[in-house]
């Protein structure tokens, strides 16, 4: 009878729990809320250091404080009582006085940068007051960079900073919104801060890599380790190049290259948000145009000219130039076809957004006098002003990488800046189509001052020196003017490409007939080498476009054969739109374009000193995921008395087990001695 | 029952004193193939055999091989301990040579 009614009573318990309604959202979907788009300033390693941020392995928990001036700045940094903090600044505050206040206070344990409005600060970067300053020509005297006469003035050097502390970018209004609203309702009454709960942050970006590149390359190569783990990757991706003929069509022994060269990617201090549309935008559109306007002139000159053309895209180069250095050490090791003494003359395309009619010469050696001075008249017809610049040192370019190995190489660099960039964005998040004020013209006619038109004068004007330097004179210069049909539509096409959107009219028509394309511009910072850049293939695919000749070749056609000596490279790509060409049809471009590895060559030498500074040593640490999300964090009193609740609950759960164990027989119906150990 | 008849022979009330003996001497034998667990454990195990039960004939012998069981591990703790110590705070120092010592290399500090 006792037994029946135990049954009946554990029956009743049972259904009465599952009649109750359940709520299946899980405890910590209620707790947090995700703070999406926020993007994260990653470690950096050279050589010798560490840079950049990282939490801790569990992320930062710190309580907001939107900081809006000096008052908040000096509370946040001296009195704040409930610290940590997190602090949630706007770009005018993100300074280096502001950000090493920080750094050094223990009440800050994370920064937030947001920004919403469509205005930018009148300067903003974080580059070195130098860029690059320990490579390239640094040891020679007369190329020292000094903070009095320094080519960024307006740098921070805040991507050359250890961080303890991570610091995310935030420019989705929802989740400023939300970070702001949540402020505002609980931690603007900064006199209660111990006393009631308060909005907090949790930052999550740990970094697996620490102190040098040197350790934690050895560390992930480390071959009697039983749990291989990898920290850090060195940077790097591939250069791409061209040449205008051929190189078989001429004599290989005294065969000299006039190099046309620009770099390829741009930096900033946080992930995936690397616009860069001065620096290296400008100077890619204007390569491409160039080259695209010296093969259409050349298209039907088949005779032999004693010089050709090298164009060339080098990767890597906000860090130390990787693919230069790169590119060099291969050209003295014979590994690329063209050695390094055959280099005639060295032309680089650097920042190029003119505010007047003026572009900056910055000359390393005499012996391009000639060259300058045809450039200076091919410039006057198209309105532009090639003026030498009265700089005392020679700007950070790839260049003093391959003088460092030809020293009697004669280079040139066009810019827009006379002693100093006049970026005021270099390398950060802000370098975009704005700065720049470019508006995409699709088709409509582009206003004189556009920076179309500039960098469309400027590649004509280059093409057409070039152009006399190549012929020296010998061919009707007149009639190959004429032969261009390359018109400033091309450089507004490639902006739209570069600075708005990967999916645009030339990007897929150089590239396959079934690719699907992001929306989103092409990420323009260097990555780690084991992974390829897609900006990197689409730039290659872009040059091979507009230089290229199409076949009447098939698909399966369309590879390298003998009969051209393996010179050349084929792609199968879509090809322009017309209105007789199918947009699905693919046609068969080919063209003299071709890829080099940009891994700087500390990574590859035995036994490289990496103290020494001679190669670029830059690795990228290892990080399994970024996360943002705010939660309401109790106060200090809250969180005791829940600890001793819990204290409280423990003791008498501990008293009443013991209670119920030593009363079982009563209280579980058991009758005695019938569940007793029988095993004996 | 059988897993009731051996967990009953690992009980030593239960054992015959000549094989409390050679559990005791096998045990410590046993520890030195570099195995200081097998010490302490012979140790804590037949304390109470050797120390406290009234005297039988092979307790004396078992009461010799408690003790240098004892020695040997505290001999190890103290060897492991300090070799802990000082691997933990000389490993950033020690720079590749520590890392070669280490199965697992932390991530994200030096």
């Amino acid at each position: 009878m006792v037994i029946l009614k135990c049954k009946i009573l554990s029956l009743w318990t049972i259904s009465f729990l599952m009649l109750t309604p359940v709520n299946s959202e899980r405890t910590k979907d209620k707790m947090y809320e995700p703070i999406v788009g926020a993007v994260a300033c990653f470690r950096r390693l050279n050589g010798t250091h560490q840079f950049g941020c990282s939490s801790h392995r569990s992320g930062n928990v710190g309580v907001i404080h939107i900081v809006q001036g000096e008052e908040d700045l000096d509370w946040l940094l001296h009195d704040a009582p409930a610290e940590p903090y997190t602090a949630v600044i706007r770009p005018e505050m993100f300074t280096r006085k502001v950000m090493l206040q920080f750094k050094h206070s223990d009440n800050v344990n994370g920064v937030i940068l947001i920004h919403n409005s469509t205005s930018a600060p009148t300067n903003f970067t974080h580059e070195d007051t130098c860029p690059n300053r320990y490579s390239g020509l640094s040891s020679f005297k007369s190329q020292l960079c000094t903070d009095q006469s320094p080519w960024n003035p307006h740098g921070t050097g805040l991507m050359q900073v250890d961080w303890g502390f991570p610091i995310f970018y935030v420019k989705d209004p929802d989740s400023i919104q939300k970070i702001s609203d949540c402020f505002h309702k609980h931690n603007t009454k900064l006199e209660n801060h111990l006393i009631q709960s308060l909005c907090a942050i949790e930052t999550s970006a740990y970094m697996y890599a620490a102190v040098d590149s040197k350790t934690c390359i050895r560390r992930s190569t480390m071959v009697t380790n039983f749990n291989p783990v990898r920290f850090c990757d060195p940077l790097g991706d591939r250069n791409v190049w061209s040449t205008l003929f051929p190189l078989s069509r001429e004599p290989q022994e005294n065969a000299s290259y006039i190099v046309v060269a620009a770099q390829m990617d741009a930096a900033s201090m946080f992930d995936g948000v690397t616009p860069g549309a001065r620096s290296p935008v400008t100077g890619i559109v204007t390569l491409l145009t160039t080259a695209s306007i010296l093969s259409s002139m050349f298209k039907n000159h088949t005779e032999l000219h004693s010089k050709n053309v090298l164009f060339l895209l080098l990767n890597g180069e906000a860090y130390d130039y990787v693919g230069s250095s790169r590119l060099a050490w291969d050209m003295v090791r014979k590994a690329f076809p063209i050695s390094h003494d055959q280099l005639f003359a060295f032309i680089e395309l650097g920042q190029l957004k003119p505010s007047s009619r003026k572009v900056y010469i910055h000359k390393y050696s005499e012996k391009l006098k000639n060259f300058v001075e045809i450039m200076k008249k091919e410039g006057e017809k198209v309105n532009l002003e090639f003026v030498e610049s009265i700089a005392a040192t020679f700007p950070p370019a790839s260049f003093q990488i391959f003088s460092k190995h030809n020293k009697e190489l004669p280079g040139v660099i066009f810019a827009d800046f006379d002693t100093q960039f006049s970026n005021n964005y270099y390398h950060s998040i802000f370098d975009t189509a704005a700065a720049i004020n470019y508006k995409y013209a699709n088709g409509s006619e582009l206003k004189n001052d556009s920076i179309q038109m500039q960098l469309f004068n400027i590649s004509t004007a280059l093409a057409n020196s070039l152009a006399i330097a190549i012929a020296n004179g010998s061919i009707n210069r007149s009639g190959m003017e004429g032969n261009s049909n390359i018109t400033a539509a091309v450089v507004d096409e490639l902006l739209h490409c570069y600075l708005e959107s990967s999916d645009c009219p030339i990007f897929r028509a150089a590239t396959s007939p079934g690719r699907r394309a992001s929306s989103s511009p092409p990420a323009l910072y260097v990555g780690v080498s084991v992974w390829q850049n897609v900006a990197t293939t689409l730039t290659a695919q872009a040059l091979a476009y507009l230089t290229g000749d199409a076949l009447n070749r098939s698909e399966v056609e369309c590879h390298p054969s003998s009969e051209d000596d393996f010179l050349y490279q084929y792609l199968w790509i879509k090809g322009p739109v017309t209105s007789s060409n199918n947009s699905e049809q693919g046609v068969c471009y080919r063209s003299t374009y071709n890829y080099t590895i940009a891994v700087s060559p500390a990574f590859e030498i035995e036994d490289y000193d990496w103290a020494s500074g001679v190669y670029s040593t830059w690795t990228e640490s290892i990080w399994r995921e970024f996360s943002v999300r705010i939660f309401l964090r109790p106060s200090r009193q809250h969180e005791i008395a829940t600890l001793s609740a819990g204290i409280v609950v423990l003791v008498v759960s501990f008293i009443v087990v013991h209670f119920t164990t030593s009363r079982s027989n009563t209280l579980f119906c058991n009758t005695a001695g019938s569940n007793t150990d029988t095993r004996l | 029952m059988s897993l009731n008849k051996s967990i009953k022979e690992m009980d030593l009330t239960k054992m015959k004193n000549d094989k409390k003996l050679y559990l005791c001497r096998w045990y410590f034998h046993a520890g030195f193939l570099i195995l200081p667990f097998l010490w302490c454990v012979n140790a804590v195990w037949f304390s109470a055999e050797a120390f406290w039960k009234p005297p039988y004939e092979e307790q004396k012998q078992i009461k010799k091989y408690v003790v240098l069981s004892a020695c040997g591990a505290l001999i190890w703790i103290v060897a492991l301990i300090s070799w802990i110590v000082v691997f933990q705070t000389h490993r950033a120092e020690w720079g590749a040579a520590a890392d070669r010592m280490s199965f697992i290399i932390p991530t994200g500090i030096p």
